[in-house]
């Protein structure tokens, strides 16, 4: 039986690819969040996962406006990135494990999920980064990813109750995987931000932290809120904690907080990094 | 981008939506049907970040725009 060991948390802002490639991560605009995963790198020397299993939202490179799938769970062999427009380096490719995507995918079926699935999937860099800051030092990843897509970007987007029990039932099929397995869990985006309107730099502390008090000990909390509660709570783009509360449900409980960062502002983001672990972690975080 | 008028005929925008690139005006974008998601990527077109876009969006200079975000870490 696979079992999860943790979870790692946190933002996807595009600019921090451009301050990777840069080399920023000692300037002090970069450095406090650069920092926040520090503990995720000293977790990460005793805790090596087979499989990561990544929660996120495309941001154009799979589906465009006239497609947009609600929950999408891709089963390639390998994902590469592209070109996203930003005018950043392409990312590094990730091998996948179709027999394990297939897996979840035939579980999350039958427990009446009705997801997209994509034997070819791009990763974009709200993949990528995330990697990219968990293994800065990897050439390439020894892990293979299983990584599914929840629209966060084009309404009408789905419910946080919804994202919660999808992340739930995703825990079950890792839990019936019959492989001796370490599974680490992504969740990526957030926390509160607003690209677009007059309301545009607009940033909730205190929102944020009700959902970084509430993820690890008591996620239900989160589904309080509709979809658009959030918007209105968290900005347009803050909704992204969709993906947070679909990677903490594929965690199953109980789990522990072991390191938490957050700060204002990286871009228009309050970002933020937490790492969770399990009672399967092998060392104390 | 050399010929943009010929760019945005070939993806059928409208008037209302040719006219919102013309001016590169970012709430007019999104008025006619436009998401920030992908209008976004006018940092890699026109060179414009999320700090221009959300400075022009709330009539603010990108300094004013900074500095309201700056805010917004006080007592946290």
């Amino acid at each position: 039986m696979a079992k999860v060991i943790g979870g790692v948390f946190t933002s996807h802002v595009p600019a921090i690819g451009g301050a990777i490639a840069k080399g920023l991560q000692d300037d002090p605009y970069w450095k406090p969040f650069f920092d926040g995963l520090k503990p995720v790198h000293e977790w990460l020397k005793h805790n090596k996962p087979d499989y990561v299993v990544t929660f996120s939202n495309d941001h154009g490179l799979n589906f465009f406006l006239d497609k947009m799938p609600t929950f999408a769970f891709g089963a390639a062999a390998q994902y590469d990135n592209a070109d996203e427009g930003w005018g950043l380096p392409i990312f590094n490719s990730v091998p996948g494990s179709p027999d394990f995507s297939w897996h979840i995918i035939n579980t999350l079926v039958e427990e009446e999920f009705d997801i997209v699935t994509c034997q070819e999937m791009l990763i974009d860099h709200a993949l990528s980064i995330p990697l990219e800051l968990s293994w800065p030092d990897l050439k390439s990843y020894d892990f293979k990813l299983v990584p599914l897509g929840i629209n966060t970007v084009q309404h009408p987007l789905p419910s946080p109750k919804r994202a919660l029990a999808l992340g739930r039932a995703v825990h079950k099929a890792i839990q019936s995987w019959d492989a001796d397995a370490k599974v680490l869990i992504f969740g990526t985006g957030g926390l509160s931000h607003q690209l677009d309107g007059e309301r545009a730099g607009f940033m909730n502390p205190d929102y944020d932290k009700f959902c970084l008090d509430n993820l690890p000990s008591n996620p239900d909390a989160l589904t309080q809120h509709s979809a658009l509660d959030i918007v209105e709570l968290s900005g347009s783009q803050g909704i992204e904690i969709l993906n947070w509360i679909a990677a903490r449900g594929a965690m199953g409980d109980p789990v522990k907080e072991a390191s938490r960062s957050y700060h204002i502002p990286i871009s228009n983001t309050a970002a933020a990094t937490v790492l969770m672990t399990t009672e399967h972690a092998l060392a104390p975080a | 981008m050399d010929d943009e008028d010929a760019y945005c005929a070939k993806f059928k925008l409208t008037c209302e939506q040719r006219e919102a690139v013309r001016q590169r005006n970012v709430l007019a974008m999104i008025a006619a049907g436009g998401n920030v998601y992908y209008l976004a990527k006018l940092a890699g077109i026109f060179g414009l970040n999320v700090q221009d876009l959300g400075a022009q969006q709330t009539g603010k200079s990108v300094a004013e725009f900074k500095q309201m975000m700056l805010d917004q870490a006080k007592g946290i």
